[in-house]
């Protein structure tokens, strides 16, 4: 008798495990390795009869991402916002100077690469970087219309890369622009319907952003034309939805829409926040906590009166 | 059946948006691999909480270096099955190793026969207990390709080997598997 091979016990367990075969057929199949075989399909039947896990429950199912999203989004704001422990360094007056200057010398090297990647596009080296600001500028943006006014700027800025990429040929890099597109475009939307911010912002560019992605559809190589009808459905859609909140009018506040003339609006003030909140975040951005600012207040505005 | 297969959109597609901050793209991606990741961990600790912490902990660290993550020839569920492994490893640390023989758990059909699940858990037992005699490769191989029931081809992204590498470590640990239930 031949030795078995260790396709043939794969094979039949593959066979077996997808129910396109039993045990018995399988040694009938392979009589010369029957006695073999069977032994350890047998041994690999048991195992699996008795270790196979239960799978995840339905609420755990339906849950678990959700809160693991939370928690990424809120660790990541955390790790912005927490207040750092210095250490204490002493250095002798040469080694300051030395210090000083290197610090210096790698703030003005950290902006002239956050310059640089500013005209960075996708599959570019700097593009990570430039995208990383985006995100950084958004986690500390402190109102509604400060986000919404971040992701227009994103959307806008996806497009200015597509036509760049499609004008210089690199067909290959334009789907990362164009999910960066989809995503700031359902972000600004989510923020225009839920907070009523930046509806007529959003409508006007977006039927810009159709205009020229129907421009460079035209123009584009093959291979980007599928992600680009996409992105182009995702701006039609997009302004349908905008009609749709303001035909429900669930934010008369929002300006009615027209041609406008799209202004960068500031950052709300932190006098604007919540009291309570204003003060949370002063109290972070000191290093104190909230109770801690409370009676500082309280001694200053003593004190000044 | 856990099977790991080509979905559409791909995972690269789901990566690139993801990565682009579409947290959509992510929960996909979360959706498409919970299944055999939590019962990969599963296999490895006693309580279901602990897998659900620890399937978890995989998630939110996978999301949290997505921005580093480069496909590099090996597929996002390898990546994940690593960092599995990786949170298992600290999980040890901290916990009693091993499996608890008490928490195999018994079949609980309400109108079962005592003395055929008396042998059901005597047999889930001693298969519990032979492999974990096996070297760690010859468990790892039987956990993913038998008991998981992963297609040759993932298994041997999932342990960085090639197909045919897989199969002859398969066939050996069954050859191991049966000794020790012998005895």
């Amino acid at each position: 008798m031949s030795k078995m091979e260790p396709d043939v016990l794969d094979r039949c367990l593959l066979r077996i495990q997808s129910g396109q075969a039993t045990l018995e057929e399988c040694l009938i199949d392979n009589p010369e390795h029957a006695q073999e075989l069977e032994a350890l399909l047998r041994v690999a039947a048991v195992t699996r009869a008795q270790l196979t896990p239960a799978g995840p429950s339905p609420a755990f199912r339906i849950n678990s991402p959700k809160r693991v999203m939370n928690l990424a989004r809120a660790r990541r704001k955390a790790s912005v916002m927490a207040p750092r422990s210095r250490p204490k360094i002493t250095r002798q007056p040469a080694f300051r100077l030395v210090g000083a200057l290197v610090a210096v010398a790698l703030l003005v090297g950290s902006v002239g690469v956050a310059y640089a990647s500013a005209d960075a596009l996708p599959g570019d080296n700097l593009y990570g970087i430039k995208r990383g600001l985006e995100r950084a500028a958004l986690v500390v943006s402190l109102s509604a219309e400060g986000d919404a006014e971040l992701w227009l700027e994103q959307a806008d800025r996806r497009i200015a890369e597509v036509e760049e990429l499609v004008r210089r040929g690199r067909g290959k890099d334009v789907g990362l622009a164009l999910a960066g597109y989809e995503n700031a475009v359902r972000e600004g939307l989510e923020i225009a319907s839920e907070q009523g911010v930046g509806l007529s912002d959003l409508g006007a560019a977006l039927s810009k952003h159709e205009q020229t992605l129907i421009e460079v559809l035209e123009k584009a190589p093959e291979q980007a034309a599928p992600a680009l009808s996409r992105a182009l459905e995702r701006s039609k859609s997009g302004r349908e939805e905008i009609k749709q909140i303001r035909k429900e009018g669930q934010h008369p506040s929002d300006p009615t829409p027209g041609p406008q003339k799209k202004t960068p609006k500031p950052k709300k003030e932190a006098t604007e926040l919540p009291p309570g909140q204003q003060k949370i975040d002063e109290a972070r951005e000191r290093g104190l906590p909230a109770g801690q600012l409370k009676k500082t207040e309280t001694a200053k505005s003593n004190g000044s009166d | 059946m856990s099977k790991v297969e080509i979905p559409s959109p791909s995972d690269a597609e789901l990566i690139a948006r993801a990565q682009s901050g579409d947290e959509e793209a992510f929960g996909d991606l979360y959706v498409r691999y919970l299944d055999p990741i939590y019962r990969y961990l599963r296999i490895k600790v006693d309580e279901a909480a602990d897998a659900e912490d620890l399937c978890e902990a995989v998630f939110l660290r996978t999301f949290e270096a997505l921005d580093r993550y480069q496909e590099r020839g090996h597929p996002f569920s390898a990546y994940l099955y690593q960092v599995a492994r990786s949170q298992l490893a600290d999980f040890y640390r901290t916990h009693v190793v091993g499996v608890d023989l008490e928490q195999v758990p018994e079949p609980a059909a309400e109108d079962a026969d005592p003395e055929a699940t008396y042998a059901q858990h005597e047999q889930a037992l001693d298969a519990v207990r032979s492999l974990g005699k096996l070297r760690e490769d010859y468990q790892e191989v039987i956990r993913l390709r038998v008991v998981l029931e992963l297609p040759t081809s993932t298994v041997a992204l999932w342990m960085d080997r090639s197909p045919g590498a897989v199969r002859v470590l398969l066939h050996r640990a069954l050859i191991e598997l049966r000794k020790e239930l012998d005895e």
